[in-house]
């Protein structure tokens, strides 16, 4: 198996490590296309390395972006990958399969950092901002904080009912905010699990949680259709967008903290794709409003500014910028 | 001296009639069983309902209303009972029962309550609704119906129900029940009994639901 070079398109250059875009060029605009010998249903990509991990096939293949350059093909032999997920600096990565088995790779030397065991599938799989530590839990199970090189047991969150549906740790990686099955917020010290803050104004169960650049509030999505800002120390709801008309499925909050781009689902058929929207987070204001012609398979803003999606096409995987 | 403001419990009954010689069982029933049926609470165990996921979808605060359905609804009319037990066999009167699906076309309401409800297990753990088949959810391979059980002194439940006439299990949900990769047992599958009525055909279908214990 192997990974074809990515092709530039509409004449951006895509130099080591970065695609760059020439000033008058318009966003979104599509930037190269992967072409991967095996189809992939995932990508995950780091944020601060040009690193990326794709999924698919019963095979993890970590490549370099942007040019797309197979690093290392992983077999996973009958295991699926149900989750998959890249440290922000790409230092590892990992999958989570339907049998609940965990495994971390060194995404250097392609070795495996440890193997553990959830009670069944996994509902989440997140690194701490630093890839020190990942945050998993078994779906309707609560949530185990491993440190990411050994493995061994840091911390766990809470047991809600319906168990925690999304999750995000802050940027200086102090807290972690999970969003859980009973629909409340809840706010841990990530170190000690110990609960900081509770927010129930939500009646749904939240799909995204993101934290705010300063880590002071937690932005929360959900089938309610609003985005709700909450104080990440009292639990209160500061603020609330306007409704929108679809769910909140997933939040990303831009590397300078100006910004926050928000992708859609679409509830009557969540395999159909629905727009995404990067808004001012200061305003409100939308910045972008964006429908891809496919359900994006992966996303990510890159530590230097630029926000890529990646959607699945006949002949490979197509690299979207959109910042 | 009997004291006879004290009703005598069906197991007193038993052992009296056994004792005197006025008890007759009916072939293959001894006496063991004739105490288990009199007092089902005591000693006698029941394995867990199996969890399924909870879904993104699920809404608080729904009414406590078990009909669901309404005149001009599309899709076959549905009626769901069951009761509701620990898994030592006992009545959870009072146990919350929480459930919510999609309509005949798929489609969750968020935005209200259609097809949601609270409901409020009685006296002997029985609770009930009339609704309608759910139809395919888009993401879904199977019709479903998502409930989130609750009762003082359990754990809480998050599973859903299946019908073993969807199409999917090919007439065979015990063979077939992994076709949907959510669905972790066939327990979930249950068989469904059409009934004609004045109104049209209806769907009977039996769930019970069994906590465990904290």
């Amino acid at each position: 198996m192997s990974t074809r070079a990515l092709s530039t398109i509409a004449g951006l250059v895509l130099a080591a490590g970065c695609a760059t875009t020439p000033p008058e060029a318009k966003l979104p605009a599509e930037i190269g296309i992967i072409h991967t010998a095996t189809p992939a249903g995932a990508i995950v990509m780091a944020t601060t390395k040009p690193v990326a991990v794709t999924a698919g096939q019963h095979k993890l293949t970590v490549i370099s972006l942007p040019d797309g350059t197979e690093r290392r093909a992983i077999d996973l032999g009958d295991r699926s990958g149900d989750a998959l997920t890249i440290a922000p600096d790409g230092s590892s990565f990992a999958i989570g399969d339907h049998s609940g088995g965990i495994t971390v790779w060194n995404t250097e030397t392609g070795q495996v950092r440890f193997d553990f065991k959830l009670r069944r599938y996994p509902g989440l799989l997140v690194f701490s901002s630093d890839g020190t530590r990942l945050a998993t839990a078994a779906q309707g199970d609560l949530v185990q904080v491993l440190d990411a090189m050994t493995g061994k047991l840091v911390a766990t969150l809470g047991a809600p009912v319906g168990g925690t549906s999304a999750l995000a740790f802050s940027r200086d990686d102090a807290l972690i905010a999970a969003g859980d099955g009973d629909g409340a917020i809840r706010v841990y010290d990530a170190h000690t699990g110990t609960l900081i803050s509770e927010n129930r104004d939500l009646l749904m169960v939240p799909l995204a949680v993101a934290f705010t650049a300063d880590g002071a509030s937690v932005i929360a999505g959900s089938g309610d259709k609003v985005l709700t800002f909450i104080d990440a120390r009292t639990g209160k709801s500061t603020r609330r967008w306007e409704r929108t008309s679809q769910p909140v499925a997933a939040i990303e909050v831009s590397p300078d903290g100006k910004s926050v781009a928000t992708v859609f689902m679409k509830a009557e058929n969540m395999l159909e794709p629905d727009h995404s929207l990067i808004r001012e987070l200061s305003s409100g204001a939308v910045q972008l409003d964006w429908l891809p012609r496919a359900m994006p398979i992966g996303g990510k803003w890159m530590s230097d500014g630029r926000l890529l999606v990646v959607l699945p096409g006949a002949d490979g995987l197509h690299l979207w910028r959109l910042r | 001296v009997e004291n006879r403001d004290v009703p005598l419990s069906r197991r007193d009954l038993i052992l009296k009639c056994a004792a005197m010689g006025a008890l007759t069982l009916a072939p293959g029933v001894s006496i063991a069983d004739a105490l288990a049926w009199a007092d089902p609470q005591k000693g006698a165990t029941k394995p867990p309902t199996p969890w399924d996921e909870i879904g993104p979808f699920y809404k608080r605060n729904a009414p406590h209303e078990a009909q669901l359905r309404a005149a001009g609804d599309k899709g076959l009319p549905l009626s769901v009972t069951g009761q509701v037990f620990d898994t030592r066999g006992q009545r959870l009167e009072g146990a919350t029962v929480e459930i919510w699906q999609a309509d005949d076309a798929g489609i969750y309401d968020l935005d209200g309550y259609r097809f949601r409800a609270a409901l409020v297990a009685d006296r002997t753990g029985t609770y009930g609704f009339e609704s309608i088949m759910p139809g395919h959810y888009p993401a879904r391979v199977c019709q479903h119906i998502h409930y989130l059980v609750q009762a003082p002194g359990c754990k809480a439940l998050t599973t859903q129900l299946y019908f073993a006439t969807d199409p999917v299990f090919e007439g065979d949900p015990a063979k077939n029940f992994r076709k949907d990769p959510l669905i972790e047992s066939a327990d979930l599958v249950r068989r469904v009994k059409m009934t004609k009525t004045a109104a049209g055909n209806v769907a009977n279908v039996t769930f019970e639901i069994v906590l465990e214990r904290l």
